[in-house]
């Protein structure tokens, strides 16, 4: 093992080998488990990883280092294929790379929840092994602490870049935090999907007003001319038949463009806080060096990454611009939607297809409804237990009236023996009676409704309707 | 000047051991099988529309002579409370020997964007405290609210005073502007209105990332690092699973009950000010009288302690106990410190009460 941090030499390219093979052997191992579980027929479908031969097609076979575009000059190309977290560095990156290979054998194999877990798993540990190509890349170089001075200032570079571009309305990134995918805009833009053509046909029109070509053939001198001159066309008055639908378009138009300079000045305030995380990373790798300590892993420089960025990204979400431009763009999208979705209801319209704004008129009757039957319901149970305590006969002159003949259906508060009804058993009565139901009179007079939901209560199986015990009782109350 | 002090080599080696881990431990994933949605066995006891009610078993015999209701928030699913056998809050309160009942939402499709704070709350809340109470021939039972389910204990409470006999209030946000509140923060400018007439109900996987974008950095990168070393271990593996699926698992949102709570507790933080209109009722915390328990977490990142604390005082009862556990909104309920010191505590205080 060579003790000179700085050289390469043969041994350490012979442990480099030794990595890969080990890399492979444990990738390929899962891979075989997960052929068994994944397929039918697992043992046919063999070695997963022997179609694509890893060992032939791995470029590090033959010289890793020849191919290292990190044992050139790293920086001078693309300067986030050097951010050591940017997604969008994938290409040139064996050690992510090699995730990569093993992803695309292993994906269709892990489907559902797992597949989901799987891929977070899979984006995290492309972005820890970009940083550990970064580092490998720097640490290989004559002066480590000189490359990663520059490997930090290029992510510097890199970003200023792309803020310039969102200022000129040029970019089109979606913007994401350095190590992270899935953020706030990113959420939102799912929401968005479902008018993306609108979106992407927008945002070229909108590319085309921003370099002064109107539609039409016009040209305007000047940034921001053009797109006031087209604000201006969308306000003329819609004519004639087609008037609403012109305006609706307008409109339309309108909240596009209201939504692009949205997103434009949300990225921007986004793109800035990427910088100054930058720049928090920087200030703690100086307070380190004061202090005259040294990150000694990838994991610690990884979680010094972490803590320092989030403070900065904490900072800028506390703050009263991220405020403003999360709702202004939260707002105009809603915007775009709303719009959206009332030129395709007038369109259903048209073909005479129900619309969602009916069927959410309907849905808002019917909870009105609902809540109105339970108050009732709940109004009908009291009555009926006050009623319950007036009518209930002190015990002795239950008693005494049981022995008296019944006079059916004088009044509301006797007790009556249901039993006299085919059907209705002692059993049967007891029921009725804890439901309220304690005389011919007010069985008479349920309604349809009513006695299929005493039914369900009662479970009593639809006895009520089918052997007519609200006829009998009419009968029976005389 | 970068301070790191790395040789080649270990580079390699950091990366190949990361690598392994990740190979094995990925496999180990694919092993893991079907994680339940809970733990204890209990049994629906009422269920409408899409709620059910379900008790708890082992609960018959329970020294605690009055019930006690679990209401968790509309936003992701209970079984945070009973993840796994010996992370379960559940679990602990039946060894305390409360009876326990639990009320779950369940998931809202568009027919229930209509659904308001008055339906839940003084509609299917008040229902089951109804069959309850009629199960047990008792007037009164004790509620347990979690996060927004505790901001609806409230309010219930407020309103139904004589059904209430103590009140349990787990990471609950009673002000919700107070200067550290990241959501409060992020929803002041957007047009709730807006958006709810346009997206009719919220869609779960919506407010899921906002709140992972609270600490992306932390929730959506290092996380998963910190996972891979102890991926070897399938009992580990499957207890961050259990967690995982619990994070992904969310209901949306009914639309009308999302702009009310959005409107009048973020947006304008009425509760405070006893300016809560729900239904036919106006909600005053100071018609909260019962003894009332006020559980909340240090460093928790969702509701803060100080939208917590702001409790004391603001209710007309004067037995109020504070409760705070040095952990995390989700710690409190999983973490094993949390599982030995608050199901007691709570059990404790609900037994002395």
């Amino acid at each position: 093992m060579s003790t000179n941090a700085n050289s390469w030499n043969e041994s350490l390219i012979n442990d480099w080998m030794a990595t890969q093979k080990q890399y492979w052997e444990t990738w390929s191992d899962f891979a075989r488990k997960a052929g068994a579980l994944g397929g039918n027929n697992g043992q046919s479908a063999g070695n997963p990883f022997a179609a694509f031969a890893p060992f032939a097609q791995n470029p590090f076979a033959q010289n890793p280092f020849a191919q290292n575009p990190f044992a050139q000059n790293p920086f001078a190309q693309n300067p986030f294929a050097a951010n050591p977290f940017a997604q969008f560095a994938a290409g040139n990156n064996p050690f992510a790379g090699m995730l990569d290979q093993w992803w695309s054998a292993m994906q269709p194999k892990a489907g559902g929840e797992l597949g989901t877990i799987a891929q977070r798993f899979y984006d995290m540990g492309k972005n820890f092994m970009s940083m550990a190509e970064g580092l490998f890349g720097a640490s290989g170089q004559e002066h480590p602490e000189a490359a990663m001075d520059m490997w930090m200032s290029s992510m510097q570079a890199a970003l200023q870049q792309w803020i310039a571009q969102i200022q000129n309305n040029m970019d089109l990134i979606t913007p994401d935090l350095p190590g992270v995918s899935g953020t706030t805009l990113s959420t939102w833009a799912q929401l968005a999907d479902s008018v993306a053509p609108w979106l992407n046909m927008s945002q070229n029109f909108l590319k085309d007003v921003a370099e002064g070509h109107l539609p039409g053939g016009i040209e305007m001198p000047g940034i921001g001319a053009a797109q006031e001159q087209f604000c201006r066309a969308l306000s003329v008055p819609g004519l004639g038949y087609t008037r609403e639908q012109q305006e609706r378009v307008q409109e339309l138009a309108r909240h596009l463009l209201s939504y692009h300079d949205a997103l434009r000045a949300y990225k921007l305030a986004f793109a800035k806080t990427a910088l100054s995380s930058l720049g928090s990373v920087q200030k703690r790798l100086r307070a380190l060096h004061e202090a005259g300590d040294k990150i000694e892993s990838l994991r610690a420089l990884y979680d010094m990454w972490v803590d320092a960025s989030e403070e900065a990204y904490a900072e800028f979400a506390m703050s009263d611009e991220y405020q403003v431009v999360y709702g202004d763009l939260v707002n105009a999208l809603m915007l775009v939607r709303r719009d959206m979705n009332e030129l395709s209801e007038q369109h259903y319209r048209l073909l005479n297809i129900p619309t969602r704004s009916e069927i959410d008129t309907m849905q808002h009757r019917q909870q009105e409804n609902r809540r109105e039957t339970r108050m009732l319901r709940r109004e009908i149970a009291e009555l009926r237990a006050q009623l319950d305590k007036q009518s209930r006969p002190a015990p002795a002159a239950r008693a005494a009236r049981a022995k008296q003949p019944e006079r059916a259906g004088t009044t509301d508060e006797v007790d009556q023996d249901l039993t006299q009804i085919k059907g209705i058993g002692p059993k049967m009565m007891e029921k009725l009676y804890e439901q309220g139901i304690r005389n011919f009179r007010q069985l008479a007079s349920m309604n349809t409704q009513f006695a299929e939901q005493l039914d369900e209560v009662l479970k009593s199986q639809g006895r009520i309707l089918r052997e007519d015990w609200i006829g009998q009782a009419k009968k029976l109350r005389g | 000047m970068i301070p790191f002090q790395m040789r080649p080599d270990e580079i390699l080696n950091e990366a190949r051991s990361f690598n392994e881990k990740l190979a094995k431990g990925v496999a180990n994933l694919m092993e893991v099988g079907e994680i339940p949605s809970g733990v204890t066995p209990r049994e629906p006891v009422y269920k409408e529309d899409k709620m059910v009610l379900y008790r708890y078993q082992g609960a018959e015999g329970a020294k605690n002579k009055t019930p006690v209701l679990v209401v968790y928030a509309l936003v992701n699913r209970p079984y945070m409370t009973d993840l796994q056998e010996n992370r379960s809050t559940i679990r602990g309160l039946l060894e305390s020997g409360q009876d326990v009942y639990l009320i779950d939402w369940g998931y809202p499709d568009a027919a229930d964007r209509y659904l308001t704070m008055d339906d839940y709350i003084n509609g299917y809340l008040d229902r089951c405290v109804d069959v309850i109470c009629a199960r047990h021939g008792i007037d009164k039972l004790s509620i347990l609210g979690i996060c927004q389910g505790g901001t609806f204990s409230l309010c219930y409470t407020a309103m139904h005073q004589d059904k209430v006999r103590n009140l349990v209030a787990m990471v609950t946000p009673v002000d919700f502007k107070t200067p550290d509140n990241m959501l409060s923060h992020w929803v002041q400018n957007v047009d709730i209105d807006l958006l709810v007439d346009t997206q009719g109900n919220i869609p779960g996987e919506m407010l899921n990332w906002t709140f992972l974008n609270l600490k992306p950095y932390q929730l959506m990168a290092q996380k998963y690092l910190g996972v891979v070393d102890m991926m070897h271990d399938p009992t580990a593996l499957k207890n961050f699973m259990r967690m995982e699926k619990w994070i992904f698992d969310s209901p949306d949102q009914a639309g009308e009950t999302f702009r009310q709570f959005i409107k009048d507790f973020f947006q304008q933080n009425k509760l405070l000010k006893g300016d809560v209109q729900i239904g036919e009722y106006r909600v005053n915390l100071r018609d909260i009288k019962c003894p009332v328990l006020n559980v909340f977490a240090e460093q928790d990142h969702l509701v803060p302690p100080d939208a917590s604390r702001a409790l004391k005082g603001a209710i007309g009862s004067k037995d109020y106990t504070e409760l705070s556990f040095p952990g995390g909104h989700i710690g409190i309920y999983v973490s094993g410190k949390a599982q030995k010191t608050i199901p007691p505590a709570i059990g404790e205080w609900l037994n002395a009460h």
